[in-house]
């Protein structure tokens, strides 16, 4: 499937490309899945283009029902992730994890140093989403993890996980600058 | 109706604006107004603009590195607030004027704080300055921000009179109104740049809306500007 190279993008006026039945896509989707489509659309449908991702984030978590509400961050957006901690609490109980939870050293599961001499503490994001399973969360937001380590939190999530930050060092937390922007396209890009 | 200039519309790959051998388009302002690039070209030879305008092209020649590899690319790497200190320093600038607009303070107080830890003085303006009650300029109660409160108005004039009187060599715009940037450029002695450009809607990055103009912005496409109501989870 090469769906983001095609021009036609017929799907959207109901283009069965994929070959699967009816029967097949209803059963592709759970119980909790479909409470969240229903929640999304809800949010969509009302509030379309009124809302920032941030927004649009607690008005789901409110449409979904939900009280306890996960924040796992870097400690690289550490004032960031206290202002939306401060905005979820208004309507959600609201329980946050920096990725340096517990201070383990690199050293103890033998990961590579920026400076080898160093003290280094590792991300722990298995750790975060531990801590907010524990803590009983309904839906878990992540804020500007790191690209491998927001796989792990998202794995070991048991509540759904949503981006609400996606990191980017250089581009001041603006992965799509690189797209936007021609110099980055076809300079670095190359594309 | 006479052809005018409309260089944004121009698709020529290899336009005359680039190369000598180049092509263009009907609408192409290198070949319809031969006289104001004259009299552009005369402007670059006065005292006072040669070497800022020498300065400008050579920081914007240094945002990339590697510019002697073979074969060539370009790999810009110096964010605008780092242009702005290099560029004073090649000018020689000591003295830097700074005129903020009082949303954006948090902001303007690190800007600021950048430019003296690299050596400047600054002096900076909020948009504010003076107290003077918007009544002044005929703004009308229901054309406040907030309707019924006291609202003091955006001074840019005072800005720039302020800087004008404190001698600075270079004036920065940090997140002005529209209109009160242009403003604060026509009254300002010293040359002006922009820092920040305000966009309350879009982080203070007005290309959002252009960059996503055949999707979510898509109402541009029309001549439709839709109201926006403020909605909060209940």
């Amino acid at each position: 499937m090469q769906c983001a190279l095609c021009k036609a993008k017929k799907c959207i006026k109901g283009q069965n490309c994929a070959g699967l039945t009816e029967t097949d896509i209803e059963n592709s989707y759970s119980t909790e899945d479909r409470r969240l489509l229903s929640a999304a659309a809800n949010v969509e449908s009302r509030h379309y283009m009124q809302l920032s991702r941030i927004e649009e984030s607690a008005m789901l978590a409110k449409e979904m029902g939900c009280s306890v509400i996960g924040l796992a961050f870097c400690i690289g957006l550490a004032n960031e992730a206290s202002h939306i901690a401060q905005y979820f609490q208004k309507y959600f109980t609201v329980h946050s994890v920096c990725c340096k939870i517990c201070g383990t050293d690199k050293d103890q599961l033998g990961l590579a140093k920026r400076q080898a001499d160093q003290t280094e503490v590792m991300c722990n994001p298995a750790i975060q989403a531990k801590v907010l399973n524990d803590a009983g969360t309904e839906l878990n937001f992540s804020v500007g993890l790191c690209i491998a380590h927001e796989m792990i939190f998202n794995r070991y999530s048991n509540a759904p996980v949503a981006s609400l930050v996606a990191k980017d060092q250089l581009l001041a937390h603006n992965p799509l600058g690189a797209v936007y922007s021609a110099n980055w396209r076809k300079m670095k890009l190359g594309i | 109706m006479k052809t005018e200039g409309k260089c944004a519309m121009c698709k020529v790959e290899k336009a005359i604006c680039r190369q000598k051998d180049g092509s263009h388009p009907a609408f192409c302002s290198t070949v319809l107004y031969p006289q104001a690039i004259e009299k552009a070209a005369c402007e670059y030879e006065k005292s006072g603009i040669k070497p800022f305008a020498y300065n400008a092209s050579v920081q914007e020649a240094e945002c990339y590195i590697d510019r002697q590899a073979v074969p060539s690319y370009k790999y810009p790497v110096k964010p605008r607030v780092q242009e702005i200190i290099e560029f004073s320093r090649k000018m020689g600038y000591r003295k830097l004027g700074v005129a903020f607009c009082g949303g954006l303070h948090r902001e303007a107080d690190i800007f600021c704080k950048i430019l003296e830890d690299h050596g400047f003085e600054v002096i900076s303006v909020v948009c504010k300055v003076g107290g003077i009650d918007k009544a002044t300029i005929g703004i009308q109660e229901s054309e406040k921000v907030q309707i019924g409160k006291f609202e003091t108005m955006c001074n840019p004039i005072a800005q720039a009179e302020i800087l004008n009187v404190a001698e600075t060599d270079f004036n920065i715009i940090v997140g002005l109104c529209v209109g009160h940037d242009s403003l604060f450029m026509k009254y300002s002695q010293a040359m002006a740049t922009v820092f920040a450009v305000k966009d309350r809607v879009l982080g203070h990055n007005p290309l959002a809306a252009i960059y996503n103009y055949h999707s979510y912005y898509e109402r541009f496409q029309q001549d439709r500007i839709k109201k926006v109501d403020v909605v909060e989870p209940s």
